[in-house]
C-alpha cells in the first residue's frame, strides 16, 4: 500500500475552517500528548453553562462498574419530564484515551429536549491506564444499570437506545455486542457517530489521512496502541474492544452510522453497515462528502455539519415514531 | 474530544490573525463556494451577523450559526465597497475588533471573485481565468482565446493589477488569485499597450507583460505578476519589456521554495529599518559619499553601517562586482517579499 494516498477533498467550506484551526488542533496525536490534552480547557464551556439556557436538568451518580470499582454517571432530562420516555445511554468519545462524559453531549441534550429523552453519559475509565476491558466493560455495566433503574429514571426500558461519537461509537458498537452476547440489556437501537472500531489500522482511508485533517493514522495508532497494547492488530483482539472484528453483526438493535469521506473511520464504517445488511440486519449509513472526523463538532454553522446533524436526529425521530 | 477537535469560535478580538483570515478566505474562494457560504463563514469568523449586498441588488445575511438571515441592508454597519460593485458589512456592536479591517477586506474580494465567475460576464471571465493558466490544456487555452474573441496571429498582452483597483471596463478580466494577493487580470491588444501609460493612473499599481500570440498568454501573464511584483510607490507601472533578462531569473527563483543565500541574507536584515535603504543607496550611487548624500544622513554613520553590512553579507557593494551581486539579489528579495 502506498504510503500516503491521495484523499478524497475535504468540503471547502470545512476546509477554510480546518485552515484557522489547523495549528491549535493537530492532526497527529501521539502518546506523550496525552497528558496535556487531558487538562481542562478554559475555553470551553462547563457543563453547568452549556445546560444553562436550556430547560434540562443533571446530576451525577456513583454506580458500579466493571469489577465493582465505582464510576460516575449523569443524567440529563427536561426539566418537566414526567413518567417514562426514550432512554439513551451515552458514551462519550476522545480516542479511549482523553475526554469525559460531557463530551458531544450537545447532541443527546438536543434528543433529550426534543424527543423528551433522559440521556445517561457514562464516564468510563481511559486507556492507557485502564486499557481493555476496562473502557467496554464499564460502559456495559452503565448500561446494566441504566436499564436495572430505568423506571426511576424515567426510561421506558423498551426504548433504550445507545449513543456515542469517535471512540464512544466504537464503545457503543462493543457495548450493543455484550447485550446482545449477555442477552441483555434490551436495545431498541445503536447509534454510531464517526465510530472507531477497527484496531488494525489498515483500511485504504487510514493511510488517506495522515498529518492533516482530525485524528489521522498517527493518532490512530495511538489510540488503539493505548488500548489494547501490544494485542493490538493480532488475533487476540475481542470484538467488544474491535467490533470490525465482528464476523457475525446479527441479532442487533437498528444502526445509524455515519461518518465523513475523509477521515481515517470512513472504510470501517461502511464495512460494518455492509455487514449488517450482509447478516440481515437494519442500518441506516451516511457518508459525507469531504467531512474530516468530528467536523460536525469543529463547523456547525457549515451545511454539512447541519445535514449530518439533521439525518441523525431524524431517525432517531423515526425510530421513535415521534 | 473537543481537546481533539475544537470549535470554530469568533477571532480574539484583540489578537491580529491576519493570515488565518487570508487563509480562511483563500480557502472558500478556491472551493468556488457560493456567496451565500461566504456571508456565513464571515459571520462565524467574526462573531457577528454578516451580509453583503450584491451589486444587482440581492442581500445575503448570515448569523454566527450559520443561520440565514432576513434582507435588511447594510445602513448603519461597517461597510466596505468591493472592486466589482457588492458591498459587504458586519454588524458589530461596541468596540471594533482588532481583524475587522481585515476581514473585510478578504471577504470583499472573496465576494468579488465568487460574483465574477457566476455574473453575466461569467463566460468571458472563465475563459480569461483558462487562457492565462500555464496548467490547462493548449486545446482548452485555444477554445478561450476564440471565445474571447482574440485573433490567433495578433499580439496581445496581459496585464496584472492590484484587486482593489478600478479597471477600464470593456477589456476581458477576470479576478485571480495569486501567492502575492489576488490580482484583476486585464487583455490588451499590444497596440494599445504600446504607450504604457493609461494603466491605474497616478499612483495605482499595474504590471504590464510581454506581448505574445494568444497561445502563450500564461508567459505573458507571469511576466506581468513579476512587473507587478517590483512595482511600487516610486515606479508604480512595470513594464516587463523594461526587465530584459530579469524575467528569466525571477522565473529560475520563482521555481524554487528555498531562497537563494544571498536573498535569505537580504530578508535576515529586515529588521534593521537602515539596513536596505543603505545598500540601495550605496548600490545606486557607487560610493559612500554618494550614498549619505542621498540618505541625508552624515558620511561616517553610513561608512559604520556599510562596514558591518560589508561583514554580513560578506560581499562588496564598493565595487562593481559587488554592486551587481546585490543588485540581482536585491531584485529577487523584492520579487518575494511583493504583496498587494
Amino acid at each position: 500500500m502506498p504510503k500516503a494516498l491521495t484523499r478524497p477533498p475535504f468540503d471547502p467550506e470545512l476546509e477554510a475552517v480546518l485552515a484557522v484551526l489547523r495549528e491549535q488542533f493537530p492532526s497527529a496525536i501521539t502518546p506523550e500528548m496525552i497528558p496535556v490534552m487531558r487538562q481542562p480547557n478554559p475555553l470551553m464551556p462547563t457543563i453547568d453553562q452549556v445546560i444553562a439556557d436550556r430547560a434540562i436538568t443533571s446530576r451525577d451518580v456513583a454506580i458500579p462498574g466493571y469489577e465493582g470499582a465505582e464510576i460516575v454517571v449523569s443524567v440529563f432530562a427536561r426539566a418537566d419530564h414526567t413518567g417514562t420516555g426514550p432512554g439513551i445511554f451515552h458514551t462519550h468519545g476522545g480516542g479511549m484515551i482523553i475526554g469525559d462524559r460531557f463530551v458531544g453531549i450537545d447532541v443527546m441534550l438536543d434528543w433529550v429536549e426534543r424527543f423528551d429523552a433522559v440521556c445517561v453519559s457514562v464516564e468510563y475509565r481511559l486507556a492507557p491506564e485502564f486499557p481493555d476491558p476496562y473502557p467496554v466493560e464499564d460502559c456495559y455495566a452503565g448500561l446494566v444499570w441504566t436499564a436495572e433503574h430505568a423506571e426511576e429514571l424515567g426510561i421506558d426500558p423498551d426504548r433504550l437506545m445507545i449513543a456515542g461519537g469517535s471512540a464512544g461509537g466504537g464503545l457503543a458498537a462493543g457495548t450493543a455486542l455484550l447485550a446482545r452476547d449477555r442477552q441483555g440489556p434490551a436495545l431498541f437501537g445503536q447509534v454510531l457517530i464517526y465510530p472507531m472500531i477497527d484496531d488494525r489500522n489498515e483500511t485504504v482511508s487510514s493511510h488517506q489521512i495522515e498529518g492533516e485533517g482530525v485524528w489521522d493514522r498517527t493518532s490512530n495508532f495511538t489510540g488503539w496502541n493505548a488500548l489494547l497494547g501490544e494485542r493490538r492488530g493480532t488475533a487476540d483482539v475481542s470484538v467488544y474492544a474491535a467490533p470490525s472484528r465482528a464476523t457475525d453483526l446479527g441479532g442487533l438493535p437498528p444502526a445509524f452510522i455515519d461518518v465523513g469521506s475523509a477521515e481515517v473511520f470512513r472504510d470501517e464504517a461502511v464495512a460494518y453497515a455492509s455487514q449488517i445488511w450482509a447478516d440481515g440486519g437494519v442500518a441506516e449509513l451516511h457518508v459525507w462528502p469531504g467531512g474530516f472526523h468530528g467536523f460536525d463538532m469543529m463547523a456547525p454553522h457549515t451545511a454539512l455539519a447541519q445535514a449530518m446533524t439533521a439525518a441523525r436526529t431524524a431517525w432517531v425521530a423515526r425510530l421513535l415514531g415521534a | 474530544m473537543q481537546e481533539l477537535v475544537g470549535r470554530l469560535t469568533a477571532l480574539d478580538p484583540e489578537a491580529s490573525e491576519s493570515l488565518k483570515i487570508v487563509g480562511y478566505f483563500d480557502t472558500l474562494v478556491g472551493g468556488q463556494v457560493s456567496v451565500d457560504v461566504l456571508a456565513r463563514s464571515a459571520a462565524v469568523l467574526a462573531g457577528c451577523v454578516a451580509g453583503v449586498r450584491l451589486s444587482g441588488g440581492r442581500v445575503v445575511r448570515a448569523a454566527p450559526n450559520g443561520e440565514r438571515l432576513d434582507d435588511d441592508g447594510p445602513d448603519g454597519w461597517r461597510t466596505l465597497e468591493g472592486p466589482t460593485g457588492s458591498v459587504v458589512w458586519i454588524e458589530r456592536t461596541g468596540e471594533a475588533h482588532t481583524n475587522d479591517t481585515m476581514l473585510l477586506e478578504r471577504f470583499a474580494i472573496a465576494v468579488a471573485i465568487t460574483v465574477s465567475r457566476s455574473g453575466a460576464d461569467s463566460g468571458a471571465h472563465r475563459a480569461a481565468e483558462v487562457v492565462v493558466d500555464a496548467s490547462a490544456p493548449a486545446d482548452d487555452r485555444a477554445t478561450a482565446a476564440a471565445r474571447l474573441r482574440l485573433d490567433r496571429h495578433a499580439r496581445v498582452r496581459a496585464v496584472a493589477l492590484p484587486a482593489d483597483v478600478p479597471v477600464p471596463s470593456g477589456s476581458p478580466n477576470a479576478l485571480l488569485s495569486t501567492p502575492f494577493g489576488f490580482a484583476q487580470l486585464l487583455l490588451v491588444p499590444d497596440s494599445a499597450a504600446r504607450g504604457g501609460d493609461g494603466f491605474g493612473g497616478g499612483a495605482a499599481r499595474a504590471g504590464i507583460g510581454l506581448a505574445v500570440e494568444a497561445g502563450r498568454l500564461p508567459a505573458s501573464w507571469s511576466s506581468a505578476l513579476v512587473a507587478l511584483r517590483l512595482s511600487d510607490a516610486r515606479r508604480p507601472v512595470v513594464r516587463a519589456d523594461d526587465l530584459g533578462a530579469l524575467l528569466l531569473l525571477a522565473e529560475t527563483a520563482d521555481a524554487d521554495a528555498e531562497p537563494h543565500p544571498d536573498v535569505a541574507a537580504l530578508e535576515s536584515l529586515g529588521h534593521d529599518r537602515t539596513a536596505l535603504p543603505t545598500l540601495d543607496a550605496l548600490s545606486e550611487e557607487g560610493s559612500v559619499r554618494g550614498a549619505a548624500a542621498a540618505l541625508g544622513v552624515h558620511h561616517s554613520t553610513v561608512q559604520a553601517r556599510v562596514t558591518a553590512l560589508t561583514e554580513a553579507l560578506g560581499y562588496d557593494l564598493r565595487t562593481s562586482d559587488g554592486r551587481t551581486r546585490y543588485a540581482t539579489a536585491r531584485i529577487l528579495q523584492r520579487l518575494r517579499a511583493a504583496r498587494w
